[in-house]
């Protein structure tokens, strides 16, 4: 009786752990929110990384926006161009595609997305 | 293979310090479980070190204009009040060392290019593609060859017929038409025959200054400048000349200037 309510209380703090790791998990279940112009008009998007830089801005109109690609140690300065289809973002640069982002949450100074490969990243905002 | 040089000590003002964050049920259990963007609260929301674009200004005033504690170091090249920053029009240029304004990136992309100064030629710096860049300000707009050279021959600092070397990704691509369309232009707007030099490749900026066009991409960076070399292709009246330029000449300009942007 006694192993019975031990093994008990085990699978209760296991299932409890596991429940509070899948709210922490990189928004797994978040269903995907439609990109609009007004989220990235005169923005600038960073990457929160430790070590990979990406920063991304974007104007008032148009379809082309900057990007500062690289690491901590090294960067270089792309001009790119931007899309939004099918609620995605996609970013180009030479006409090809490199980026394809799908907007999981947004706050007033975070954007949370996946991209392409599957990755959750975080991405502050600022007004440019 | 050029070799990293070690980095300058940081401009950046020291990190505004916060107050030390009470541990909570919630956060506590973020830092036990993991937090999925590998940063603490605190990093997440501390503020940034400096304002975009402001790196090296003594302070702002109060309606918030940045401006210098003492005279800009391009002396009377950059402007008659020195004591301007980027001719009190820090959302259509930024100049983090106050050397120079030839300068399309956005606020905030200084990182390196604090000391991007070389002599002998007119920089302009800029986001850029074989084909196109990033216009000044933020209406993050193409320009094009011709309104480039416009630019350029309307800036005080610049003499027609001075070479032009374009700090922009990829435009001095043997296939691509924007270095030639701009010497192109130089050429025809001023009545000079213009050299305007560009990379063949991603251009690069490393923290202590160091440039070059090294010809891997920029989504698969190198921790280190172990990257391939590209070349400095040179146009002038829009074709392809046979002088290249190595990262090392590029970079012995830039070591050689220290005040204004010629």
């Amino acid at each position: 009786m006694r192993k019975l309510i031990l093994l008990s209380i085990v699978l209760l703090i296991v299932a409890a752990l596991g429940v509070v790791r899948f709210i922490d998990s990189d928004y797994r279940g978040a269903s995907p929110i439609a990109w609009s112009f007004n989220d990235i008009r005169h923005r600038t998007l960073s990457l929160e990384d430790k070590t990979k830089v990406q920063i991304i801005g974007f104007g008032d109109s148009g379809s082309a926006c900057s990007a500062t690609i690289g690491t901590n140690e090294s960067q270089a300065g792309l001009a790119c161009e931007w899309k939004i289809s099918d609620g995605k973002l996609f970013i180009f640069y030479s006409k090809q595609l490199r980026w394809e982002l799908i907007l999981l949450a947004k706050t007033k100074k975070e954007f949370v997305v996946r991209d392409g490969a599957g990755t959750v990243s975080v991405y502050s905002q600022t007004e440019n | 293979m050029p070799v990293a040089p070690d980095y300058a000590p940081s401009l950046a003002a020291p990190e505004r310090r916060r107050p030390p964050q009470r541990a909570t049920p919630k956060n506590s259990r973020r830092v036990f479980f993991g937090n999925p963007s590998g940063r603490t609260l605190a990093e997440r929301h501390s503020a940034r070190r400096t304002a975009p674009g402001y790196r090296a200004c003594g302070y702002k005033t109060a309606s918030g204009r940045p401006k210098w504690l003492s005279r800009d170091p391009a002396g009377e090249f950059a402007a008659i009040n020195m004591y301007d920053y980027v001719g009190n029009d820090p959302m259509n240029a930024f100049d983090p060392l106050g050397l120079c304004d030839a300068d399309l990136m956005k606020p905030g992309k200084g990182t390196g290019l604090e000391t991007f100064n070389p002599k002998g030629v007119y920089s302009v710096l800029a986001d850029g593609s074989p084909t196109s860049i990033i216009g000044p300000a933020n209406d993050s707009l193409d320009l094009t060859p011709q309104q480039l050279a416009h630019f350029i021959l309307n800036q005080p600092g610049y003499t027609p017929g001075a070479p032009v070397l374009l700090f922009m990704c990829n435009t001095g691509a043997p296939g691509g038409t924007f270095a030639g369309g701009v010497s192109s232009e130089l050429g025809s707007q001023s009545g000079v025959s213009t050299t305007v030099i560009a990379p063949s490749t991603p251009a690069w900026f490393n923290k202590s200054g160091f440039i070059g066009a090294f010809a891997e991409e920029p989504w698969n960076p190198g921790t280190r400048w172990n990257m391939v070399p590209g070349v400095w292709n040179s146009f002038k009246d829009g074709k392809l000349q046979a002088r290249t330029y190595s990262n090392d000449e590029v970079n012995g300009w830039n070591q050689a200037g220290s005040s204004g942007c010629n």
